[in-house]
């Protein structure tokens, strides 16, 4: 071998090794730098962020109340609330506003609630508002997060409005709007001593064909002025009407009801039972009424067993069964008598009294009572001391109101009816033989003179009894919802309406007595919530 | 040709193919390692703005069919928003986005005077290739994206990107920033999805960093 030829050998093996080592690791370099370029990118970082912002939204409670533009805030959500800025959304006639409001504290512990008067910038975003409505109100926090409060508005409780043009009580809330029906608006020249005045308040006043199974409903305005109560014995026969000063000073008033005037809250309405007032002879039960009473003595409005009432109980029962004397003086603007000595039937005029138990001008509920005299605890007796003394109902008293509830524009009604029940049979559901409808609320629709009975909700006497306590009298405020979905494609104008009776005179067993129950029944609310 | 001649030769041939070689490892690694900077670079740069810059719903006034929203970034930093708004399968011009400035604001009604709502400035019509999304680990066009994503958005047509202000370039404040800029999209009525793309400028080019979905029905 020549000298020159192991250089060529050891170049030929430098440069294999080189081809060999350093350019597959130079290549390898290059694979894995790029292969670590490719780091994942985090696109779910971004959500993550997001969910922290709106989990933070669960964490604080916020509610805006719109009536005094405050806002109460409450976090607790482990960190403070740093607020930048408030959005309110408002809804006015003229458009809708975005309004971006900056409260003065900004920054929440966490632990803590604050309570932001916002009135002066509310002030500002509602000028020129016409009938401002808020309908969206967030918290954005520094960090970005988007707390939406509750909006709170007192639309719902606040006065009663008339709607343009029908003459009905409607409120605006919840999207749908409340019909009430009674209490019904009173005008201080209303003659309340005639319920016929119901028909000047868009009612009907009518009779059901039957209270067990009822089918239709016909107008029947005798019952306010001559039909529809009778009596075992004598009837109700009004002898006098008067005004102006009176005294009442009696040693026994068996029964007394009274309320406030709806037509001046300052003058009370009484009803009280006793025997032989002035001109009833000596010994005839007597019933006395009284509208617009004012005391011309300043301890009370009456005296009962020589202690000054004030002012009327909510509980309609409360001055029942009192055998006991009574004081008043003072003057009222009508005053009415009425001597149990008549015969027939008589309207339901004697029995009822529209008045009011809260101290709210110009509205009117509807008080009816068949008790007299007093109660009875056992089966050989009868309440008000007399089977002649038992009233009941020849024809059921039933109020339509003329409001119409269309099932084209509607789906289904809620009926809501508040009232009170107080009977005089002391056995309460043990003393009948039969459970008989006392009241009815129901959906009617015309047809022709008459309204047939498309639905009803009947209130027997064994439910209304198991309420109440017949002595110590007590008449527990009661309530219940009728709803009722209304027929689809059906084109009909529907009516709610209310009934109720005396269903029971009586039934002699031996020397036992069923079935004579005389009672009071006073209805406060009686609103219609119709359903889109 | 004598021995001590050849010898020599040889060495000289090797030593310049050592280093010609040598040159060429050197450039190739170091060119590696340059284009390995800038990804990472572009990477940490898309990371950063995912985690700096989103999008939150305020509300939607659907009476007057706006969108209100936000945009924040958690850094603290200056720096402008650049987005596209799409609704449904429609891009919409950035006349139609408005930001919220509070300073010119004297009712604290949002957008009823003439300057406290000014119209998104256009930064450019992008065409859907110029775009870039990093995308499941690469970095893949817009047009792409948009596709795999089955946005039912056109890949031809181009896109406005407008600029919305940072409110801290509305407001002197001194130091860092930390307010939200508030923004409206005005949208045609009876829209389905909303759809806010969010980008980052790099290297001159748009980087798309985060898409906001806002569902209307």
């Amino acid at each position: 071998m020549r000298k020159g030829q192991g250089n060529v050998i050891i170049a030929t093996i430098f440069a294999a090794l080189f081809l060999a080592f350093v350019l597959p690791l130079a290549t390898h370099l290059y694979t894995s730098y790029t292969a670590n370029i490719k780091t994942p990118y985090s696109q779910a970082l971004a959500d993550v962020v997001i969910q922290v912002a709106q989990r933070a939204s669960e964490q604080v409670l916020a509610i805006y109340n719109e009536s005094n533009t405050v806002l109460y805030i409450l976090n607790y959500r482990g960190k403070p609330l740093d607020i930048e800025r408030l959005i309110v959304t408002v809804s006015c006639i003229e458009g809708v506003r975005v309004a971006s409001l900056k409260p003065q504290e900004v920054s929440i512990p966490s632990g803590q609630q604050k309570v932001l008067n916002l009135s002066q910038a509310v002030a500002l975003v509602l000028q020129g508002c016409t009938k401002p409505n808020t309908t969206a109100f967030y918290i954005v926090t520094q960090q970005g997060t988007v707390i939406p409060a509750e909006v709170i508005s007192l639309r719902i409780v606040q006065e009663l409005q008339t709607e343009a043009g029908t003459g009905f009580l409607t409120r605006v809330g919840g999207g749908e709007k409340i019909v009430t029906a009674l209490p019904i608006p009173i005008k201080s020249a209303d003659q309340l001593w005639n319920i016929s005045l119901l028909q000047a308040k868009g009612f009907t006043i009518a009779t059901l064909d039957s209270m067990t199974s009822p089918a239709i409903l016909t107008p029947d305005s005798t019952l306010v002025s001559s039909s529809g109560m009778r009596s075992a014995g004598f009837s109700w026969r009004l002898v006098r009407v008067t005004s102006g000063s009176i005294t009442v000073n009696i040693g026994t008033v068996y029964n007394l009801w009274f309320g406030y005037d709806p037509r001046n809250t300052s003058k009370y309405n009484i009803m009280f039972t006793t025997t032989g007032y002035s001109p009833c002879s000596s010994t005839t039960l007597s019933k006395v009424k009284i509208y617009g009473f004012r005391s011309s003595l300043t301890q009370g409005v009456l005296q009962i067993s020589n202690k000054w009432v004030k002012e009327p109980s909510q509980d309609v029962a409360n001055y029942t069964f009192k055998n006991t004397n009574l004081y008043l003086t003072g003057t009222a603007d009508r005053i009415e008598i009425y001597c149990r000595d008549g015969s027939g039937e008589v309207s339901y005029n004697p029995y009822t009294m529209l008045m009011n138990t809260v101290r709210s001008e110009g509205f009117a509920g509807l008080l009816f009572t068949t008790i007299d005299r007093s109660y009875r605890a056992s089966l050989s007796s009868v309440p008000d001391g007399d089977t002649s003394r038992l009233d009941y109902s020849s024809k059921p008293f039933a109020l339509v109101y003329n409001y119409s509830i269309s099932s084209k524009q509607y789906t289904a009604v809620a009926i809501a009816v508040n009232y009170r029940f107080h009977d005089a049979e002391g056995l309460d559901a043990d003393g009948v033989k039969s459970d008989l409808p006392i009241m009815l609320v129901g959906l009617a629709y015309r047809d022709g003179n008459v309204f047939r009975v498309y639905s009803y909700r009947s209130f027997t006497f064994r439910e209304l009894t198991r309420y109440e306590d017949t002595y110590p009298p007590t008449a527990q405020a009661q309530s219940a919802v009728v709803f009722i979905p209304l027929p689809q494609g059906v084109d009909r104008e529907f009516h709610v309406f209310i009934a109720f009776q005396d269903p029971y005179n009586y039934v002699q067993s031996g020397s036992y007595y069923y079935d004579c129950v005389d009672f009071t029944l006073y209805v406060e609310n009686l609103s219609i919530l119709p359903f889109r | 040709m004598k021995k001590a001649q050849s010898e020599l030769l040889a060495t000289v041939a090797l030593i310049g193919l050592a280093l010609v070689m040598g040159v060429a490892i050197i450039s190739l690694v170091g060119s590696t390692i340059a284009s390995y900077r800038d990804q990472v670079l572009l990477m940490n740069t898309l990371n950063t703005e995912v985690s700096n810059t989103f999008v939150n719903l305020i509300t939607y006034d659907n009476t007057s069919n706006r969108l209100w929203l936000l945009l924040k970034r958690l850094d603290g930093s200056r720096i402008d928003f650049f987005i596209a708004v799409a609704v449904d399968s429609q891009y919409i011009p950035c006349s139609n986005v408005r930001y919220y400035n509070p300073v010119k604001d004297t009712d604290s009604i949002m957008c009823n005077e003439a300057e406290d709502c000014p119209a998104a400035q256009q930064f450019k019509l992008a065409s859907p290739g110029s775009l870039y999304v990093p995308y499941e680990g690469s970095i893949v066009s817009f047009a792409d994206f948009v596709r795999a994503r089955n946005y039912g958005l056109s890949t031809t047509s181009s896109i406005p990107i407008c600029i919305v202000k940072n409110v801290c370039n509305l407001v002197s404040i001194p130091g860092l920033c930390a307010n939200n800029t508030i923004f409206v999209v005005s949208i045609p009525s009876g829209a389905r999805v909303v759809r806010i793309f969010t980008f980052t400028l790099f290297n001159n080019n748009l980087y798309l960093v985060n898409v906001y979905e806002v569902r209307l029905s």
